[in-house]
């Protein structure tokens, strides 16, 4: 019995020491997989800042709006239910 | 007999020899030796805490986070100097001498090359794999808006230390908040330097800083940037600033001065350009100044909006003549027409209506001569006279807003108060506080105090609405929208005296005078088109306003 538990310590024991590799190879991805996130959240806000939207805009043709039409919350007779 | 003395002397010298290197190893050498021992044993790692981020109010960032290294170099290492040299110059874009110098130090185990690389320049200098080049990774700061709002925001640089620390701005006001604290790992490791899990562990997780999420609006901001640039442009003004607040919790929508700074190469700017003249720089507020004693006035009922007035002439003041901004005299006039003309000689008939006391009283009320408190770093008051050092014509001067002096901010605040039924609010840049968990601490805005009553407060709106659609800025006012509002001239004082030419033009208001969704206070200096409020910081207003109503969706009402 002694030598039977002797024996399991000894595998448990490797396998926790040995295993020591594969913890720092997972540490290594989580800190590869976050570098990755931080990189493309960065890309994300380059690509969807005010400043590249107005550029992208004037690129394309937009122009800025000079007659804002404002629809008041009551629409008018014509355009309300039909009974 | 002399032979064994001989032995036992060199048995002696042995032992003492013995007995110095002991010393040597154990003693002298013990620090070096445990060190050496320890990074046999011990896996050390310092575990850096990410800066904060600082968002925008609609939680798109402002300032992020990005990968950079400090590259430095181990002389010892170097193999191939030259080379080492010119690679090194090259990608990092330095002049080759300064390199050398620096790994000519004699003795010197370990230089810094450069800091804050970033990351595709570290990776083409790896990529050269040079002996005696290594690299630690440490943060950069990433702004995806560019130079958006930077006096507002500051910028990080290293201390005396070299660890990161944030400069004005919100980066110097919260840079406790937002550094966080780093940890650090000691463990067991093996032969093959892998972790041993059943050996000794220490570990202290670091802490992140906290994001903060700002009142900004970026299209505001957007907004207010582009027309101050295109305003200064065409205005001939040397400086400028914008400031947007709403009047109701204090919250600072939009911030705007130039000449500005660029906060990725802040070195390369003038450091005078690093604070924010909106928070630290004082002007006389001229003509604006004249809503707020107007307003004092009604709420202590010593006059009325229909009370009338003979702007006769010029008034004689000991030694000193005042007269109108245009020599223009109206004679029979009513408190509002005095707001609407912008008469200085109405304005000291108002002074003296309220009197001395009150007029200090209301001054320091309206929160002028001390800091408002705003939320960034470098916040100044323009300090004001003690009460028995005013003289009868400091008074009178002051009542139409010259012989003293303000910060933007504080101007802002003041009027604001009209615009809030008479309450002042603490000035607010930041909105909520997110710890690394996710909890949120949010900032409540701030009554400082009461100033005036709710219907004094409306009294004074419904003159400057008057001020605005009949006085003479009326030419630009968008149409269809009721706007409370004040045109400003101040002559700038220049070596004891004003100078002639030389004037801060400016103008303050909010919109829509019913329900105001902003305050906004817009200044010129030396506008080179012309000296007058009316006719450059007013057109301006009303041209930020313009926009400002189509984003916040404010339809006309008239």
């Amino acid at each position: 019995m002694v030598s039977i538990l002797a024996i399991t310590h000894v595998i448990v024991s490797n396998g926790f020491v040995t295993s020591g590799k594969t913890l720092v190879d997972l540490e290594r991805d989580i800190t590869a997989f976050k570098e990755k996130n931080d990189d493309l959240r960065q890309q994300i806000a380059s690509a969807s800042a005010l400043l590249t939207i107005e550029q992208k805009a004037k690129e394309l043709g937009f122009e800025k709006s000079t007659a804002t039409v404002f629809i008041p919350s009551r629409l008018p007779v014509a355009f309300g239910a039909t009974r | 007999m002399w032979r064994v003395t001989i032995v036992f002397c060199l048995i002696g010298v042995w032992f003492v020899l013995i007995l110095c290197r002991l010393f040597y190893w154990q003693v002298i050498s013990y620090g070096k030796l445990a060190t050496e021992a320890s990074n046999q044993h011990y896996y050390k790692l310092t575990l850096p805490a990410s800066r904060g981020e600082i968002l925008s109010s609609d939680t798109t960032p402002l300032v992020l986070n990005q990968a950079a290294f400090l590259v430095y170099a181990e002389p010892k290492k170097i193999v191939d100097k030259k080379r080492f040299v010119r690679d090194v110059a090259t990608i990092l874009e330095q002049e080759e001498q300064v390199i050398e110098d620096r790994i000519s130090v004699q003795d010197a185990m370990w230089v810094p090359i450069d800091r804050k690389v970033d990351k595709e320049k570290a990776d083409k200098l790896m990529e050269k794999n040079l002996p005696g080049l290594g690299f630690e990774k440490i943060g950069k700061r990433f702004y995806p808006e560019a130079s958006m709002a930077a006096q507002l925001l500051g910028f990080v640089a290293s201390d005396e230390s070299g660890e990161d620390k944030g400069y004005f701005g919100i980066e110097g006001k919260y840079d406790r908040e937002l550094r966080g604290r780093s940890g650090f790992l000691v463990q067991e490791k093996d032969a093959r330097g892998a972790p041993i899990l059943l050996g000794e562990e220490e570990r202290i997780a670091p802490e992140d800083g906290r994001n903060l999420v700002l009142w900004l609006d970026k299209t505001v901001q957007q907004i207010v940037q582009n027309n101050l640039r295109s305003g200064m442009e065409k205005y001939g003004a040397k400086e400028g600033a914008v400031v947007v607040m709403n009047p109701k919790n204090g919250a600072l929508l939009a911030l705007a001065s130039e000449p500005s700074y660029d906060p990725r190469n802040f070195l390369q700017y003038p450091k005078e350009v690093y604070k924010n003249p909106v928070v630290a720089g004082a002007y006389e507020p001229g003509s604006t100044f004249k809503a707020l004693i107007m307003a004092a006035a009604l709420n202590e009922d010593v006059i009325k909006a229909d009370t009338k007035f003979d702007e006769s002439g010029p008034v004689q003041m000991a030694d000193y003549v005042i007269r109108t901004w245009d020599s223009k005299y109206h004679g029979e006039i009513t408190m509002s027409e005095v707001l609407q003309y912008s008469s200085n000689v109405g304005m000291l008939f108002v002074g003296q209506k309220l009197g001395q006391d009150k007029i200090l009283k209301y001054i320091s009320d309206f929160g002028f001569g001390a800091l408002t408190n705003i939320d960034v770093e470098e916040e100044v008051t323009p300090s004001l006279r003690l009460a028995n050092k005013w003289l009868p014509i400091d008074l009178a001067t002051a009542t139409f807003g010259q012989g003293i002096a303000v910060t933007p901010i504080q101007m802002t605040r003041a009027v604001g108060a009209l615009a809030n039924e008479g309450k002042l609010m603490e000035p607010r840049v930041v909105k909520k506080i997110i710890d690394p968990k996710g909890k949120t601490i949010d900032v409540k805005p701030k009554i400082t105090r009461s100033v005036i009553s709710k219907e004094a407060a409306q009294i004074i709106t419904d003159m400057m609405v008057t001020a605005v659609s009949s006085g003479e800025a009326k030419w630009a006012k968008p149409k269809g929208y009721q706007v409370a509002g004040k045109t400003g001239t101040a002559q700038i004082p220049v070596a004891g005296h004003y100078d002639d030419e030389k004037t801060i033009a400016s103008f303050i208001g909010f919109a829509p005078a019913d329900n105001p969704a902003f305050v906004m206070l817009v200044t010129l200096r030396e506008p080179s088109s012309s000296q007058w409020g009316s006719e450059t910081a007013a057109p301006l207003f009303f041209a930020i306003a313009k926009e400002l109503f189509v984003h916040l969706g404010i339809p006309p009402t008239e």
